[in-house]
């Protein structure tokens, strides 16, 4: 060995003794303790960051949405049943049912400054009462009438406008940024007061609801439906709604507080608010047809509504479902999930199967009052009674 | 066989390696001095901690799958724990799947793949799966669950009210609120002895996923809420069976068995003082044949002070039927320890299990492979074709009587050949040779000057050594394994038995009336203990192999400790030779 | 940079501080159970020879009511006193009755380790917990704890400070002071009664009874803030209890009238549109229209006219009025002085 490596080796060993030194120190050094308290400056500065751009929403009048079944005194369910709970009885298969026996109480709730024009984005919980008057007050104290500009009931948005000038928006982060673990702040102020409540989470998954929404298991409640949820550096992420696999307004407020939560992302917030501002609402979506409970691992047509989009896309009773938008179905909850996110005027392709034959359907869905009455049939069969669950919801599992 | 790299060249490479590391960590160093307040960029300590647990999710994200029955209703969660699509669930979530015949389980690939069901544990509420597709699969390993204390980071993993569309698993982040908490089960199954409590948020389809540390292991399987009148949802309190006590189920469930529960068929009171003592204790219980009677007092159950009767249940639930489980109790004023065999716990179930042989089979040719493995380097390595060794035999019981003997033997085997044991006398002259053949299942001694009055469990010992010898020699897939069944989980009692390791049993007939239990280490591979029983008489010996050392490439024991009946003895080997 | 990469845990160990602070400070509880309450809960330890904080419930209305501080030692409680409009109770722990030997003759309590609820008599509301510091909750929720098991913890962050307003209308709760939501779950069974610390330790706060919304059927998630744990604590202990929050004035002092009449066609439910503003009056001076409709008064929502006048009777005669209105599509901020006497 020459003497150069030599040299090398004798000026390098005592630099790599400390290097070691530090590296051992270092991975033993990160204080967690001062972590924390560092975490909690950075949840008030996101809120500090977000104030301008929240507005309280407060509402006059309007009614309770339609009256839910009369609740029976509440014991503590089996802690042992497992298997999720089931999602509560709608009377009648096609009508936009509150989906929930929650009732909306008045008081302030929130939303986020969309635009420096005025538009407001908010959660449409905020407005199941359908009121008269709608006052947004502004984070610098300023109060103005703000008019309902249009709902989408499938992803739960309201777009509200007012009048104002010297408005804030605030600075947004897109889903393809955010990862999963990252932390997730939401801000609301439902509790009225100026300051925003805080409450803080991590991002759960970034693809849900039919990729409508990242989940959270930060607290969502009505205190901040509406809100933004932010990322640990005030960029807001998604507007906070309920949400669930299944049709209703108030769908999804039964896990309030439940360490499941989501928000609609920044794409799919422009894309809805870019209709609602044509004044024009979205609904759920509805094909008209019911199928038959007696049938086990299929989902076979009983019944199809006239008229209805099912009529309209030549399906008969007796059809057997197989597919759905390139997805296999092999029971009804999974033909729930592929379709309870597609609102009203929305298509989905339908793979059929009738006779030993298959085909696909291609069927727009269409709002429930647009369908028409479901035929009497030569079995007695009541279509308003809901299909019995399925065995994962009756059996201790 | 290879030269060595010179010294030179050695330390050139691991200069330069230490130079690269150095010139990075003063850089890192200088960096980590930025005080903190400044605007956040990548040393800011919350955005670094944010990273850390960001990169953890995602590097053990991809083992979390979501089950499914082959329907694809109901929805639980699950992980995979090694690279063959080996995963952990409860047992409440694959029991729909077994009366459906088979599953699938989702991963974050996008795809579902089938599943087959192997061994449960209803009692605990565990069970294991396999992919049935070849791997590799993403898989994660499991943490010491008896390190975790209350404020550690909790990460839940699964797929709560199955709205995972993509199989990707819903992520929920907390504490550890509780560790050694008491969940009793319904009608005798699904008790959550000893288990690891959460405020992450656990929800119905968590069922049967991981609970991972801030380092990403698996110290729990979720499986459990307390809920209140709102519902069957999260209130902050959530349950996980500790991984310390599935890793003792594992291998029989791997093995396709039904892996049952321990008893002692004993039970504790605390007495007018607060001490526990045993106010009833069956008949004919392994405990009352180790000693133990009502009026004891307990005092340590594997080394654990126990302070309550919840206390002495909720530890007692954690582990196997068959388990040995030190017990110091204080009887009459004197304080001693017992090793006691845990009695089996009977699951009810619906239906009843039928064990898989196939599985069982898949589960003996893995612990042969890795003691192939352990042993000589490699499943491909070249066997020996013979052994051979001088053991220094010392007595501590010996056979008729006498105590403290030590003797001397040159012990060797070549291929297929008897074994023979050569004895030698302290001044170097041979005594009787012993030789045994397996194939007749015979020993002789060839007699010179003393008649050698060999004890059945020796005979019984060697035999059981030479079956050892003939997995040695041949590979994995020819040997004959139609005698030969995984037969669950034991564990290793050495000092400090908490400590001893998990082995996985495998159960082979030797001679013409014994049975032997072999004992391979789930970590290492190795084996370490044999347990055999002369079934007419009923007489049986526990066999220790420790001190490993390598020997031209093989790994062998050099201590090998004999315990039975009446027989005592500890063998220290030297001068091992193993011919290729 | 292998270190950068350590696998150090992050939001786990920078708790122990607060954890070991509350953990030892909290008792389990074991009284009566009544209909849907459960027997068990928690308390606070306030002093050194044993005072119990925890909230009025019908568990400590048992004969023996049980308490277990966290080495595992039981004690009996007694009931020092009870305030019903905080829904707040003082127990004190008495050493357990063994062998019947006398009172007198057994070991005092303590010394235990507690919090200081000694706030001055001046003490003001101001907290230095402040929104979106992290909490730590120690109790016994679904006594998931036995014995000498370590009390359950529980963390989260601090939300907001709110008023627990009649507007959530809960049933049988008469406590409408001031809350802190914490976005933990801590309405459970047996956790009421739970310490609340910050990070450092330092106590903040006692969650408070289960507490249900009648309208929205859900849980509400909320301590009792540390001052008002402390006025009750400091309260001379004689048997009546304080007199609820000066909030609610009494009647009897006299409201104000401002001079304003609502549209009242005998419905209920009505929202409160001015029908008439009396001449002269306080109102006219501050420009209250005909047909403004009142959406506030003094910061309150009015829904209808019998709320604003539940609201108008809870202010005292010479206060003044700040009232917000719908007046046309604009809406407009009215401030009116009370009359002078």
């Amino acid at each position: 060995m020459d003497r150069r490596t030599n040299v090398r080796i004798i000026l390098v060993a005592p630099f790599a003794l400390f290097a070691v030194g530090i590296t051992v120190g270092q991975s033993r050094e990160i204080d967690e303790y001062a972590v924390l308290r560092a975490s909690q400056e950075r949840f008030r500065a996101v809120a500090a960051k977000l104030r301008p751009s929240l507005v309280r929403i407060e509402t006059v009048g309007g009614a309770q949405p339609a009256a839910p079944a009369p609740r029976e005194e509440r014991k503590p369910p089996d802690p042992d049943e497992e298997g999720p709970p089931p999602p509560p009885r709608l009377q009648n298969p096609f009508r936009d049912d509150p989906g929930s026996e929650f009732v909306v109480a008045d008081g302030p709730t929130t939303g986020l400054m969309y635009s420096a024009d005025g538009y407001i984005v908010t959660s449409s919980f905020n407005f199941v009462r359908e009121p008269e008057l709608i006052s947004v007050t502004l984070a610098d104290g300023r109060r103005v009438a703000a008019d309902l500009i249009a709902r989408d009931q499938v992803r739960k948005i309201a777009l509200l406008k007012i009048d104002a000038s010297g408005l804030t928006i605030p600075e947004w982060r897109t889903v393809d940024a955010v990862q999963v673990g990252q932390s997730a702040i939401a801000l609301g102020l439902g509790f009225g007061g100026s300051d925003p409540s805080i409450t803080v989470g991590i991002v759960s998954a970034l693809n849900r609801m039919r990729g409508n929404a990242i989940q959270t298991d930060a607290k969502l409640n009505p205190a901040n439906y509406g809100g933004p949820v932010c990322d640990i550096e005030g960029r807001v992420i998604g507007i906070c709604v309920p949400m669930a696999q299944r049709a209703g307004e108030l769908a999804g407020v039964e896990l309030y507080d439940a360490g499941v939560g989501f928000a609609v992302p920044k794409h799919r917030l422009d894309a809805i608010v870019k209709t609602l501002r044509t004044g024009t609402s979205v609904y759920r979506g509805w094909l008209g047809f019911v199928i038959d409970p007696r049938v086990p691992d299929a989902v076979v047509i009983r019944n199809i509504a006239e008229p209805s989009p099912a009529q309209a896309a030549g399906l008969r009773p007796g059809d057997k479902i197989t597919g759905a938008d390139g997805q296999p179905i092999r029971h009804f909850g999974q033909l729930v999930q592929a379709i309870y996110m597609i609102p009203a005027g929305e298509q989905v392709v339908l793979q059929i199967e009738r006779d030993g034959v298959e085909f696909s359907a291609p069927a727009t869905l269409a709002r429930s009052s647009e369908l028409g009455p479901l035929p009497a049939l030569s079995e007695p069969f009541d279509p308003a009674a809901p299909p019995p669950p399925p065995p994962d919801e009756q059996e201790e599992p | 066989m290879c030269k060595r790299p010179t010294f030179r060249l050695t330390l050139l490479t691991l200069a330069l390696s230490l130079e690269g590391a150095a010139f990075g960590a003063v850089l890192a160093a200088a960096v980590a001095l930025v005080r903190a307040g400044e605007p956040l960029d990548g040393t800011d300590p919350v955005l670094q901690a944010e990273g850390r647990r960001v990169e953890m999710i995602q590097r053990v994200g991809p083992s979390v799958v979501c089950l499914f029955d082959r329907n694809q209703r109901g929805g639980g969660s699950g992980v995979l724990i090694d690279a063959e699509g080996y995963g952990l669930t409860n047992y409440h979530v694959v029991a729909a799947i077994v009366e459906a015949k088979g599953g699938l389980a989702g991963l974050s690939d996008g795809k579902l793949y089938d599943i087959e069901v192997l061994g449960t544990d209803p009692t605990g509420d565990v069970a294991m799966f396999r992919l049935t597709d070849a791997g590799p699969f993403p898989y994660a390993s499991l943490g010491d669950s008896d390190a975790v204390r209350v404020g550690d980071t909790a990460v839940v993993m699964g797929n709560p009210f199955t709205l995972s569309e993509d199989y990707t698993p819903s992520v929920t982040l907390g504490l550890v609120t509780g560790v050694h908490r008491y969940q009793k089960g319904v009608k005798g199954n699904l008790t959550y002895t000893d288990c690891i409590q959460v405020d992450a948020s656990v929800n119905p389809g968590n069922s049967g996923g991981p609970l991972f540390n801030a380092a990403g292991e698996v110290i729990g399987i979720t499986g459990r809420i307390s809920v209140n009148t709102r519902g069957r949802y999260n209130v902050g309190v959530g349950y996980a069976i500790s991984s310390n006590q599935i890793k003792r189920f594992i291998p029989a469930m791997r093995a396709g068995l039904l892996a049952r529960h321990g008893t002692l068929q004993a039970t504790v009171d605390a007495d007018n003082e607060g001490r526990i003592v045993f106010n009833r204790v069956a008949a004919d219980s392994n405990a009352e044949k180790a000693g133990i009677h009502r009026g004891d007092r307990l005092l340590t159950f594997d080394g654990v002070p126990i302070t309550s009767g919840n206390h002495y249940a909720s530890l007692l639930g954690t582990y196997p039927a068959d388990w040995p489980v030190p017990i110091e109790i204080e009887q009459e004023g004197q304080r001693r320890t017992s090793i006691v065999r845990l009695d089996a716990v009977n699951p009810k179930l619906k239906t009843p299990f039928v064990p898989d042989r196939d599985v069982n089979i898949r589960a003996v040719e893995r612990v042969l492979r890795a003691f192939a493995k352990a042993t000589l380097g490699s499943a491909d390595a070249r066997r020996p074709m013979g052994w051979k060794w001088t053991v220094v035999r010392e007595f501590t019981q010996g056979a008729a009587g006498t105590a403290k003997a030590s003797e001397c033997y040159e012990m060797s085997q070549t291929g297929d050949g008897p074994v023979r044991m050569q004895r030698r006398y302290e001044d170097g002259s041979p005594g009787p040779m012993i030789t045994y053949d397996d194939h007749t299942a015979t020993q002789r001694v060839d007699a010179t000057s003393e008649a050698f009055d060999m004890a059945p469990d020796v005979g019984m010992v060697l035999s059981s050594l030479y079956v050892m010898q003939r997995w040695m020699l041949e590979p994995v897939e020819t040997i004959d394994l139609t005698k030969v069944s995984h037969v669950g989980a034991d564990r290793s009692v050495g000092e400090g038995s908490r400590d001893g390791a998990i082995l996985n049993v495998l159960g082979w007939p030797v001679g013409r009336n014994a049975a032997a239990k072999f004992g391979l280490d789930t970590q290492s591979g190795r084996l370490l203990q044999l347990r055999v029983r002369d079934v007419p008489s009923g007489a049986d010996a526990t066999v220790d192999f420790l001190d490993y050392r390598s020997v031209g490439g093989i790994t062998w024991p050099h201590r090998i400790e004999v315990r039975g009946a009446g027989l005592e003895y500890r063998d220290v080997l030297s001068n091992v030779e193993l011919t290729p | 940079m292998a270190f950068l990469l350590a696998p150090v845990a992050a939001l786990g160990g920078g708790f122990d501080r607060a954890i070991d602070a509350v953990v030892p400070r909290v008792v389990k509880l074991y009284g009566l159970s009544v209909g849907s309450q459960p027997g068990y809960g928690t308390g606070v330890l306030a002093s050194p020879d044993g005072l119990v904080l925890t909230v009025l419930s019908l568990l400590i209305d048992a004969r023996r009511v049980r308490a277990v501080t966290s080495d595992g030692t039981f004690y009996e409680a007694e009931v020092v006193r009870r305030d019903p409009s905080r829904q707040l109770a003082l127990l004190r722990l008495k050493p357990p009755d063994h062998g019947g030997e006398a009172a007198a003759s057994r070991d005092p309590v303590g010394p235990l380790p507690y919090f200081d609820l000694k706030c001055g008599a001046d003490a003001t509301r101001e907290e230095s917990l402040r929104p979106g510091d992290w909490v730590i909750a120690a109790g016994n929720p679904f006594k998931v704890a036995e014995g000498a098991e370590p009390a359950s913890i529980a963390h989260g962050v601090f939300s907001a400070r709110t008023e627990l307003d009649a507007r959530r209308q809960v049933k049988e709760f008469p406590y409408r002071g001031d809350v802190l939501v914490i976005d933990a779950v801590t309405s459970n069974p047996g956790a009421p009664g739970s310490a609340v610390v910050d990070v450092e330790g330092r106590f903040v706060g006692m969650i408070g009874r289960e507490v249900v919304s009648n309208l929205t059927h859900t849980h509400f998630n909320y301590a009792v803030p540390r001052d008002v744990l402390c006025e009750f604590f400091n309260e001379a202990t004689d048997a009546m209890p304080r007199a609820a929050s000066a909030a609610i004035a009494s009647p009897s002092e006299g409201t104000v009238d401002p001079g304003i009449r609502l549209t009242r066609t005998g419905y209920r439910n009505i929202p409160p549109l001015v029908d008439r503003v009396r001449r002269g009056s306080p109102a006219e001076a501050a420009d209250v229209r005909k047909d403004d409709l009142i959406l506030s008064l003094n910061g309150k929502n009015v829904a209808n006219a019998e709320e604003y006048d539940e609201q108008l009777r809870s202010v005292p005669r010479d206060r003044p009025l700040d009232l917000v209105v719908r007046r046309g599509r604009s809406i407009v901020a009215i401030h009116i002085e009370p009359e002078k006497q």
